[in-house]
């Protein structure tokens, strides 16, 4: 008798594929008598079991209250599996915090992988604190463009807009740094933030239906453990790319489980075609 | 159901009362009775447990209940007892000088709500929808409070004792080290006790290795949180921000509060702690409305895959989904939108033994029993969960989260 439970029959083959995780929760004047952090921790743990539950890997950012979900959903799957199922990308700024201890926790040795990148000292400032704006932001931009390296795809959850603040929304930077390597991006914009603005713009609809598929010099990994993927790292034209109905849907539904399930069927298209 | 009794000399707001309960909750049922008779609810007197949405509440004046009505009203506040669960009567008092409620039910906490169409309305409402919202997780009003025992122990053994007369079964924790480490079963243990988790987030929680663990291990165990951010007044920039990194983004909500020379957070006044479960009873009503969505969603994707809908018994989020394949099947799926995860056994016994009361036989014939809840479990731990329990293995039960469920329906298309 097959041990495979249902989800896994219906899941979409993900194997090798490593998707990426980028938001975070927005603030709380966009919530409108939902709560929605509670949902966004909800869509942020159905990703990442579709994706370990497919057989792929999870890449993120190392969001505070993203990261306890993430892996309390990783641990049954890295034991299956034997490896770790999730790679935390995070800033050497932050290597002595709270979060940093966490992730090296032993309890979590053989579930993530964890990337320290080197925090980024421009020229006229010292130290490495982030209390340092200009400290903080370079090495953010480092440590996010190292994220976006590691990843095939990206799915936007929730994101701050900082609005009225100086600060770049990260969300939007990654956005950017995926779309420059050319991989799909799939923005849930019913739970609000910058995944809900960035998916209604009309550039990035277009960019969506005209990006190349063709991995860019700069992502060398993007081949790696890609089924699909020539060794070009050229995958079938537009199969992982939403259709016009779909996008309509996934950019504006507050059915974020059924949304992730039209995505990852999409990465599968492309992953297996 | 909530079913809204009125002692004779409180009748004139039973109405008011209901309107103001529906213009929150619109999508609960009511009933309003008053005189000798009590709304029509099965759990009052009778054997049948109560629902996750089955409250009574007692609107009292001065006079007593009359003496045929205390009898159910009592087996309820007895059996509530013995199950070691809230009871499921709310009294609320309508005059200003007369708070105590009447036989039995004088042991019990009553709100005040002398006037249902202004803010004490609004906030019976909150209060119905907090415990509704505890109730609809399989949950009791269990709430674990995080503080840092360095600036915050007073308001902590404060807003406890707050809690409790306000009905909620509150405690905490001290922090303990052993060789300088946190004790992450003591922590565990705690979480997986509680209905939610009410963090004190004084200027040095932030710096607590105890706390951190606190909120991460709910965080896991899907265990709601709401911190409560309480800074000298005044306090801005940075270190007026939530203290706690992976609870920054949570509800919260700030309380200007005064600290002691040392640092400590003095005790909170009245009217701050009662703006403190504002707070804490608005977050668990909206995750009420959250965890309703879970039927309209599964609703649209039935009928976007061609199948008809149609509600059993919406107080236990019991459908019928129904489609027409070809000229010999016809399919039937019987589905219930769960706000548990299958690893409550009981709620996925309860979906297996479920019949359909109709009398054409077919209706109550279903090709599977559909468990859809959200999010979804590891599909290790659901195997483990057929391993040890027989249930899990039942031919017809399929669990299901929304991410899954288009793509098992697709599984039955009709045939021109």
């Amino acid at each position: 008798m097959s041990e495979a439970t249902l989800s896994e029959q219906l899941d979409p083959d993900l194997r090798g594929v490593r998707v990426g995780l980028s938001g975070a929760i927005p603030e709380p004047d966009e919530w409108q008598g939902r709560a929605l952090d509670w949902e966004i921790l909800n869509a942020v743990t159905t990703l990442a079991d579709t994706v370990f539950s497919g057989g792929g890997y999870l890449v993120h950012g190392s969001h505070p209250s993203f990261t306890p979900r993430i892996l309390a959903q990783a641990a049954p799957y890295a034991e299956e599996r034997g490896e770790p199922v999730a790679t935390f990308v995070l800033s050497g700024l932050f290597a002595d915090s709270a979060l940093a201890r966490q992730l090296r926790d032993p309890r979590h040795e053989d579930v993530l992988n964890l990337i320290l990148v080197d925090p980024v000292i421009p020229p006229g400032h010292e130290g490495h604190g982030a209390e340092d704006s200009v400290v903080r932001n370079a090495s953010l931009a480092a440590m996010r463009e190292r994220l976006v390296n590691e990843m095939d795809a990206m799915v936007i959850i929730g994101g701050k807009r900082w609005a009225g603040s100086a600060n770049k929304p990260g969300t939007q930077e990654e956005l950017e740094l995926a779309q420059a390597r050319g991989i799909p991006c799939y923005p849930l914009g019913g739970l609000g933030g910058m995944a809900a603005e960035l998916g209604a713009l009309p550039e990035f609809q277009e960019s969506q239906r005209s990006r190349p598929l063709t991995a860019g010099p700069s992502s060398p990994q993007l081949t790696t453990g890609v089924r699909g993927l020539d060794s070009a790292g050229v995958g079938k034209p537009d199969a992982a790319a939403l259709s016009p109905d779909e996008y309509a849907f996934v950019r504006s539904t507050q059915d974020y489980g059924r949304a992730i399930g039209v995505i990852a069927a999409r990465l599968a298209h492309r992953h297996s075609g | 159901m909530i079913g809204i009794y009125a002692t004779a000399d409180a009748a004139y707001s039973a109405e008011k009362t209901k309107d103001a309960l529906l213009a929150s909750w619109p999508q609960l049922p009511a009933v309003a009775s008053d005189g000798d008779v009590l709304p029509a609810l099965p759990f009052i007197g009778g054997a049948a447990r109560p629902a996750w949405d089955d409250l009574l509440i007692v609107l009292f004046g001065a006079d007593p209940l009359p003496a045929p009505l205390r009898a159910p009203i009592r087996r309820e506040l007895d059996a509530a007892r013995a199950e070691k669960r809230a009871s499921r009567v709310l009294p609320v008092s309508t005059l200003d000088a007369h708070r105590q409620p009447p036989e039995p039910l004088e042991e019990v906490l009553a709100l005040h709500c002398a006037e249902p169409d202004g803010p004490a309305g609004e906030r019976l409402a909150r209060r119905v929808g907090a415990l509704l919202s505890l109730w609809l997780r399989g949950d009791d009003r269990k709430v674990f409070v995080s503080h840092r025992q360095a600036d915050g122990q007073p308001v902590a053994k404060q807003v406890t004792a707050y809690l409790h007369e306000q009905g909620y079964r509150a405690w905490r924790d001290e922090e303990r080290l052993v060789g300088g480490d946190v004790v992450q079963d003591e922590i565990e243990r705690n979480i997986a006790d509680a209905s939610m988790l009410l963090l004190l987030d004084t200027p040095l929680a932030g710096e607590s290795e105890w706390i951190a663990r606190e909120v991460d291990a709910a965080i896991a165990g899907f265990v709601p949180i709401v911190s409560v951010v309480l800074r000298p007044r005044g306090t801005t920039g940075p270190a007026g921000e939530p203290g706690v990194y992976a609870a920054r983004e949570l509800k919260h909500h700030r309380i200007d509060v005064v600290t002691d020379p040392r640092g400590v957070v003095e005790l909170l006044h009245e009217d701050q702690l009662a703006e403190m479960l504002v707070a804490v009873e608005g977050y668990l009503s909206d995750l009420l409305r959250s965890q309703q969505a879970l039927a309209f969603k599964a609703e649209e994707t039935f009928r976007d895959a061609g199948f008809d809908w149609a509600t059993l018994d919406a107080q236990r989020f019991l459908y019928a989904g129904s489609k027409q394949e070809n000229d010999w099947s016809y399919i039937r799926l019987l589905s219930h939108c769960s706000a548990l995860p299958p690893s409550f056994l009981w709620a996925v016994q309860a979906l297996r033994r479920y019949e359909a009361a109709s009398a054409d036989p077919h209706a109550s014939t279903f090709n599977h029993r559909l468990f859809i809840y959200e999010p979804p479990l590891p599909a290790p731990t659901l195997r483990r969960l057929a391993r040890d329990h027989e249930a899990y293995r039942d031919p017809i039960l399929r669990l299901l989260d929304p991410s899954r469920l288009e793509a098992f329906l697709s599984r039955y298309q009709s045939v021109a």
